[in-house]
């Protein structure tokens, strides 16, 4: 997309080197934190750089995923992140089946079903807008050098230190309700026919809405 | 010739601006906006593909793009 004739070759190959440089860096990082520290350590570090790689080369951002349809009508981005969930529900479908079957307990993020999460989505939608990032999206266009996000940077580490102090408390106002697992509700055939359902459906809003804005 | 600058300007400013300077121009005209934003060098072109204009993209540095919008129709 981008065109790269009239761009300096000799920069071009500036920034492989020091791109190289970094790989280097970032594997001896590796092997030090997995000789001195327990193995999660080092595999964390190396699955987080692999995660902000891809994230900054796909250009994907979620806050724009739900904002531009509103703002321009455009859908590109939602249908994506729409596909990305298809997939990783069909990751987590598998993970979750065969720990079941196996007599395990679940594995994942359970939080129970209830108000909190409309009122703590739009404050977080709110903070995303303004700012201009959710917090991947705040933490890889510092990474790009974009210095305003850098404030932003700041506000983040002060409310999650904040946040992660009173979570305790926030945690016992939504109290100890059993969380939802669709499939132990209703089985699995079911919850994937759902889960599924409504992503097809969205996506398919999603096109139709694009082609209504842009008639 | 009109020039655009979006420099420093987070996602959604450049495409705001792109949406109300096309409108002030005449089909044949051209605008050329200067971002360095990844994010507005996805949705800008996007949009303005989408909307029938022609696009040109290039990298003028590292991390900053000029766009040439030329509105047809």
């Amino acid at each position: 997309m981008v065109d790269t004739q009239d761009f300096f070759a000799e920069k071009m190959g500036k920034q492989r080197k020091i791109g190289m440089g970094l790989v280097v860096i970032v594997l001896l990082i590796y092997f030090i934190a997995y000789a001195l520290f327990p193995p999660i350590f080092a595999h964390s570090w190396l699955f987080g750089i692999s995660l902000g790689f891809i994230l900054q080369r796909s250009r994907i951002c979620f806050t724009a995923a739900i904002r531009d349809p509103l703002l321009f009508g455009l859908t590109e981005l939602s249908r994506g992140l729409i596909i990305s969930l298809a997939i990783s529900s069909t990751g987590y479908a598998l993970l979750q089946y065969y720990r079941v079957t196996q007599g395990l307990e679940l594995v994942g993020r359970f939080i129970p079903l209830g108000l909190q999460i409309p009122i703590g989505a739009f404050i977080f939608g709110l903070g995303a807008a303004v700012s201009g990032g959710c917090a991947s999206g705040t933490l890889m266009r510092i990474g790009e050098g974009f210095q305003m996000q850098l404030m932003v940077l700041i506000g983040f580490i002060i409310g999650s230190t904040h946040g992660a102090y009173d979570a305790k408390w926030w945690y016992q106002l939504i109290g100890d309700w059993e969380v939802t697992h669709l499939p132990s509700l209703i089985g699995w055939k079911w919850a994937l026919v759902i889960q599924y359902g409504l992503l097809i459906i969205l996506y398919l809003f999603a096109y139709w809405w694009e082609q209504k804005k842009f008639a | 010739m009109d020039k655009l600058d979006c420099i420093g300007e987070p996602c959604p400013l450049p495409l705001m601006k792109v949406e109300k300077e096309i409108e002030k121009l005449k089909v044949g005209e051209e605008l050329k906006i200067e971002v360095d934003h990844t994010c507005a060098m996805t949705n800008v072109p996007e949009w303005a593909r989408k909307k029938g204009y022609r696009v040109e993209s290039k990298e003028v540095n590292f991390g900053e793009w000029e766009i040439t919008v030329i509105k047809t129709e």
